[in-house]
């Protein structure tokens, strides 16, 4: 069993944590960082296998200090390893602790940036070397930049109207307010102030009751607001810092000039609170129609995040372009974008009718072109769904009970939903007018 | 089952495929296996989160239920959604608008300081308020403009005194608190602000940076072509700007100039007038003692003789002419500056004593120019020359006034160490040493001798002063037959100028009486005798006599006007009497031209002096009076034929005679001009002259509407051209004064005959003609009002470019002074210089 003072950042063990159930877990864990607060010892730790939002701070009689493995020191040299609880060389490349990781990360982070782009790949291999990242989009999947700074949440709570936020990643806020209990936002314009009196005082001053842009939609209390990010730098940078809360892969590393921010808000008598949000790149050459998208942590659960979803579709529609969203997607990413296209199609393919006799049969490219969701995203969602199957010497699509019994039960709850009618928006040729 | 081998076709997106239940198709199950030939599509996620716990917790639920668990959902960390003080903070009811919103642009830059105060400031705020007068929101400004105004170091006490409008004391506290405050603070500034990206790109992997400036160029059009034409009008739009941006700032100043004059008057209305000077008398003294302040630029009409310094010796006018003729380089340099400012102001330097409004050439030409007009005029070899000034237009303290260079002149250093400028100083000083102020035989009318050698000077009150002077010969002078010798002076004028060719080649002086006499009688020797005007023939008299000094001057000045012409080549002291000689010819063929042509006298009204500038006059009004000529041959064909094709035939005569180097220019004149008179066409070297003399009337008309001083003399000397620019001949004009605008009058309405004769748009030489019999009368104000007129006739001439508008063009030119060297610039570029400037003024 080691002592307490041997645990150290690189070291994994069983951490106890509380699950939906209100049950007590013991995953591994690492250990990211520690820090003593007045004597008091705390343990900054990742589950594995966990994502990230899930990694805080716990006190030591939360470590099973009796299933301790101490990290290697050097890969190549693993027989002649450190001592134990001797600090390693950087965390995020610690060979031990992470080698399954490692070893399973690689080879996707390749292949990732195969399909995304071939600059990345000069950035891979020229791994350590320091590079700017891309220059178009808003996402990253390469980590070379990371850093133990990145990886872990620097602001402890976030007030933001009537909520309390508690961040699930990094986000660059001015790093002298990292250390407050909580950091004070402005909810119209998102400024931060580190005291519940500068708010107050703020609060005099901003006269905004909504996001500073124009309402391009608006049914019953759910209003859209357009926000060009190089016209109205300080709030898309607010926002931006909002948002990077709340999603791993954003990156701020430049500015947010070639960005459109829509905001998805709900009114009430004091004004238009923002929900969530997505920016959407002005000129994308991969026909991204979202950029990144963030239902905001109290709205969650409720259908905004399909809404916001929904919103940019209609946009590309009104474009008379396909879309998709930037990559990598996150999970909760990935699983409101699938439900969104599973609903999507099946809503198409049931409302298909028999034409004199005949079989409905729609094309892969008509359901694209109806929905605006690109082709890729189609097939892979009727695979999702195992709708294609091979049945004598030709490709169809089936729905079984399930799916269709599923399908109705989730439209029934399904309630808010886009209407088309109310949208106000003029697609405006970016192209012509000079980059950005 | 051998199904499993059978692969399956690649799904193809644009065929129709049957959407079946799979009720339908009991069968299906059968064909399973067979999807998976269809590749399986990549999540869009991160492979290492794709694997995550609760991910796929929650992907199997959704599969097995068909919708989420609530249990079985990503886990996130809680948000706690009421804040108990929530409504107290946020500030009452917002009505939601019945339109969509849209907001103004810059609507949003509302003026509140950024910084927001917090409980610690409160209190401070609090404790000044007992004190002094200070609301939070004034604090807040106040902190906001420190921080906004300091960088990296906070901003001292000084400087926050001229950021801040508040009073000093408050000032100082509020500065003290900040700075202290600043110093605990953890970030660089009180206002929190997210890093910035440094410079030095060091910042590239501090994860606190953010928002960095994309530096990546815009990418421009593939099509290359397109980038240059743009690139190009941009390059023109910059130069454009930049010229309008001259213009304004000449405007400032000029109207800033005004002001200041304005001022100034004023002033000294009010100190008159608070010394009681209302007759002007201390003004005009004060004048008076101002004068001499800025002797280079004063035109010498004032009669202060510094001429005693004369000695004996000198005073022989043959030594004088050897003196003046091996030294040129001397003599220019006071030419330009008695000249120059009057001649040209708009294009090179104004005289200060210019200081009417009107006469103030607010602007340089060479301004405008240097950011267009490639100018074909800028000659390599004239920018050797006289190299360009445009370093020197930085940082003068002149401002419009400052001299300038002017492409394409020779310039020669000024003679600070001589003083005075008369037209009687000697030659020795490197002045003028005018013929009619050198010592010279004179005879006396009422007790009627040769008193020897003397010199007039005019006195005060316009009174002729004669110096006399010692010689040797005065015994012999004393007795000089007198009769004889007026006689002699009557005979032809055209027996003196042929004669005259030769006065100064003789450098012996004969002891011999009758060898004196004779060559009095040659003219070799100069005579004068004033005569007490009757009223009959007075005017014939003292035309003749200014014929005869006109001869001689002409001898005497020649030299410096061929070598002005000839820019490049300085012809030495060793070719000098070559160019007397053809100087001389020239005159002797104006005046032969004179006579033959019974109609016209206008030439010798011309010759009063001659100087630089002058010589490309002359050699123009040649051209000119065998165009006018020639046109009038043309008109009246038959009548003249015969008188005129014997003037064309001395012409040709007495150029063949000619020496080579001064006739190259002149005689190729008279054969084109003998050319167009035979084929009846275009000659395109006139042409361009035409268009330079055209230039040159604007010009000079411009000068005669914005310089007062120098329109005193055209009323003064009738409208002679050669009068204005030699201000000093007053006595010989206003004596002759009668005489001369007659004259004038004659060629002028003579000049516009012919150009109405020739079908020319009549607007341009009327109104030149206009100018120059108005002149006679009024010459103060027509000028003034007609200088707009001649541009646009520039204009005109400038765009039908044939022959017939030479002629008016350049018999315009003979009313009004020009300079020499202007008129070598090709035409257009003359042209858009004077557009400019019109624009400008």
């Amino acid at each position: 069993m080691a002592e307490v003072g041997e645990v150290s950042e690189g070291c994994r063990l069983p951490v106890l944590r509380r699950n939906q159930d209100n049950e007590d877990e013991w995953p591994l864990a690492e250990i990211l960082s520690v820090k003593d607060i007045s004597g008091r010892k705390l343990f900054y730790v990742h589950y594995i296998d966990f994502n990230k939002r899930l990694d805080e701070w716990v006190t030591h009689d939360r470590l099973d200090l009796k299933r301790v493995q101490v990290p290697r020191k050097e890969a190549k040299t693993p027989t002649k390893n450190g001592l134990p609880g001797s600090r390693p060389g950087s965390p995020d490349r610690d060979p031990n602790g992470s080698a399954r990781r490692a070893v399973a990360a690689q080879p996707g982070r390749k292949r990732k940036s195969a399909c995304l782009g071939t600059d990345e790949d000069s950035q891979d291999s020229s791994d350590g070397a320091p590079s700017a990242p891309r220059m178009t989009g808003s996402l990253v999947s390469d980590r070379s930049h990371d850093d133990i700074v990145t990886r872990m949440k620097n602001i402890e709570c976030i007030e933001l109207g009537r909520h309390r936020l508690k961040p699930w990643y990094f986000s660059p806020y001015p790093q002298e307010l990292t250390g407050l209990p909580v950091l004070y936002l402005c909810e119209f314009c998102l400024k931060y102030g580190h005291s519940l009196r500068c708010l107050q005082r703020h609060l005099t001053k901003c006269d905004l009751r909504h996001p500073p842009g124009n309402e391009i939609y608006r049914k019953g209390t759910i209003s859209f607001f357009e926000i060009d990010g190089r016209k109205n730098k300080s709030y898309s940078q607010n926002l931006c810092l909002l948002a990077k809360c709340f999603l791993d892969h954003k990156t701020l590393y430049y500015d947010t000039d070639p960005f459109l921010f829509y905001v998805m808000t709900e009114y009430d008598c004091k004004g238009f609170h923002i929900v969530g949000y997505f920016s959407k790149e002005k000129e994308s050459t991969e026909d991204y129609n979202v950029a990144c998208i963030l239902t905001l942590p109290p709205y969650q659960r409720r259908g905004y995040g399909k809404l916001l979803i929904e919103f940019s579709y209609e946009l590309s529609k009104v474009e008379g372009k396909t879309g998709t969203p930037e990559k990598p997607l996150s999970d909760l990413g990935l699983l409101s974008y699938r439900s969104y296209w599973s609903q999507t199609i099946l809503e198409i393919l049931m409302g298909l009718k028999a034409e004199a006799g005949e079989r409905p049969q729609i094309t892969i490219n008509e359901i694209s072109e109806i929905t605006s969701i690109k082709k890729e995203d189609v097939i892979s969602t009727l695979q999702y769904l195992n709708l294609i199957n091979y049945y004598k010497g030709q490709y169809i699509l089936t729905l079984s009970e399930d799916i269709v019994e599923g399908h109705e039960r989730a439209m029934l709850k399904r309630l808010l939903r886009i209407d088309a009618k109310c949208l106000h928006f003029t697609p405006k040729d970016w192209s012509k007018r000079g980059k950005w | 089952m051998s199904k499993l081998s059978f692969r399956a076709r690649a799904l193809d997106a644009s065929k129709p495929l049957p959407v079946f239940r799979c009720e339908d198709l009991p069968d299906l199950a059968e064909y399973a296996s067979i999807n998976r030939a269809v590749p399986q599509m990549p999540t869009g996620m991160e492979k290492e989160e794709e694997s995550e716990h609760h991910l796929q917790r929650a992907i199997s639920a959704q599969q097995v239920y068909g919708e989420k668990r609530d249990n079985m959902v990503i886990p996130v960390p809680e948000a706690e959604s009421n804040i108990a003080y929530y409504e107290s903070i946020y500030p009452g009811e917002f009505k939601m608008p019945k339109q969509l919103i849209h907001i103004q642009p810059f609507s949003l830059d509302a003026e509140q300081p950024d910084y927001d105060l917090d409980s610690e400031d409160e209190i401070f705020v609090n404790k000044l308020k007992k004190r002094m007068d200070i609301s939070p929101l004034q604090f807040e400004e106040m902190i906001d403009r420190l921080e906004k105004g300091s960088g990296q170091q906070p901003v001292s006490l000084q400087e926050a005194k001229l950021l801040l409008k508040e009073d000093d004391e408050l000032i100082r506290e509020v500065y003290e608190y900040w700075i202290k405050k600043r110093k605990n603070c953890r970030g660089p500034s009180l206002i929190p602000a997210v890093k910035q990206e440094k410079r030095d790109g060091s910042s590239t992997n501090d994860p606190y940076v953010a928002f960095r400036r994309r530096t990546e160029k815009m990418q421009t059009r593939k099509n290359r072509k397109n980038d240059e034409a743009s690139y190009e009008k941009m390059l023109k739009l910059r130069r454009d700007l930049s010229r309008a941006v001259t213009i304004l700032e000449m405007i400032k100043r000029r109207e800033k100039s005004k002001r200041e004059l304005l001022h100034l008057t004023l002033e000294i209305m009010e100190k008159r007038y608070n010394l009681g000077d209302y007759s002007g008398e201390i003004m005009s003294e004060v004048m008076a003692q101002r004068q001499p302040l800025k002797p280079t630029y004063a035109i010498p009409i004032i009669p202060v003789t510094n001429s005693s310094s004369f000695k004996h010796q000198e005073a022989m006018e043959l030594k004088e002419y050897k003196v003046k003729q091996d030294k040129p380089d001397v003599i220019r340099p006071k030419r330009k500056y008695e000249k120059k400012p009057k001649v040209l102001p708009s294009s090179a330097a104004a005289t200060p004593q210019q200081t009417s409004p009107a006469a103030l050439p607010v602007f340089n030409a060479k301004d405008l120019n240097q950011y267009d007009f490639p100018s074909s005029d800028d000659e390599p070899l004239s920018q050797v020359l006289s190299g360009s000034s445009e370093a020197e237009e930085e940082n003068d303290p002149d401002g419009p006034f400052a001299f300038r260079r002017k492409a394409g002149c020779q310039y020669y250093a000024p003679h600070l160490d001589q003083p005075g400028s008369w037209p009687w100083s000697s030659p020795k000083e490197g002045r003028l040493g005018d013929v009619r102020y050198r010592y010279c035989l004179t005879t006396l009318t009422v007790p009627q001798r040769c008193i020897g050698f003397a010199r007039r000077r005019v006195g005060r009150g316009g009174r002729v002063l004669l110096d006399r002077a010692h010689s040797d010969y005065d015994n012999a002078f004393h007795h000089l037959d007198l009769e004889r010798f007026s006689s002699s002076q009557h005979s032809s004028i055209s027996q003196f100028a042929n004669t005259s060719e030769t006065n100064t080649s003789d450098k012996s002086f004969s002891k011999d009486l009758s060898q004196i006499l004779v060559n009095i009688k040659s003219c070799r020797w100069r005579h004068f005798r004033p005569r007490t005007p009757s009223l009959h023939d007075s005017d014939n008299d003292e035309l003749s006599c200014r014929k005869l000094y006109r001869g001689l001057n002409r001898t005497g000045t020649a030299q410096p006007g061929t070598q002005t012409c000839s820019t490049s080549i300085q012809s030495k002291s060793s070719s000098g009497s070559a160019h007397i000689e053809s100087a001389t010819s020239l005159g002797l063929v104006h005046e032969i031209l004179n006579h033959t042509d019974g109609s016209k006298s206008l030439q010798s009204s011309e010759f009063t002096a001659f100087t630089a500038e002058q010589y490309q006059q002359h050699q123009q009004q040649l051209a000119l009076m065998q165009k006018q000529q020639l046109a009038q041959i043309h008109q009246q064909q038959a009548n003249s034929n015969s008188s005129a094709n014997t003037s064309q035939g001395f012409v040709s005569k007495t150029l063949d005679s000619v020496s080579a180097q001064f006739a190259a220019s002149a005689l190729v004149t008279s054969e084109q001009l003998m050319g167009f008179k035979m084929k009846d066409d275009v000659v395109l070297g006139i042409g361009v002259n035409g268009i330079l003399q055209a230039s040159g009337v604007y010009k000079g008309l411009h000068l005669s509407s914005t310089t007062p001083t120098a329109l005193v003399h055209t009323s003064s000397s009738s409208a002679a051209g050669s009068a204005l620019l030699q201000p000093s001949n007053i006595t010989q004009t206003s004596s002759s004064h009668s005489a001369l605008s007659h004259q004038v009058t004659a060629a002028n309405s003579a000049t516009t005959q012919v150009l109405i004769g020739n079908n020319i748009r009549l607007t341009v030489p009327s109104s030149v003609a206009t100018v120059n019999s108005i002149t006679t009368l009024n010459a103060r104000h027509i000028p003034r009002t007609l200088s707009a007129v001649p541009s646009s006739a520039l204009k005109l001439a400038a765009a039908t470019n044939c022959q017939v508008p030479k002629v008016p063009a350049s018999s315009s030119v003979d009313a009004v002074p020009r300079e020499n060297h202007e008129t070598e610039k090709p035409a257009l570029n003359n042209i858009a210089d004077n557009t400019v400037a019109m624009e400008v003024t």
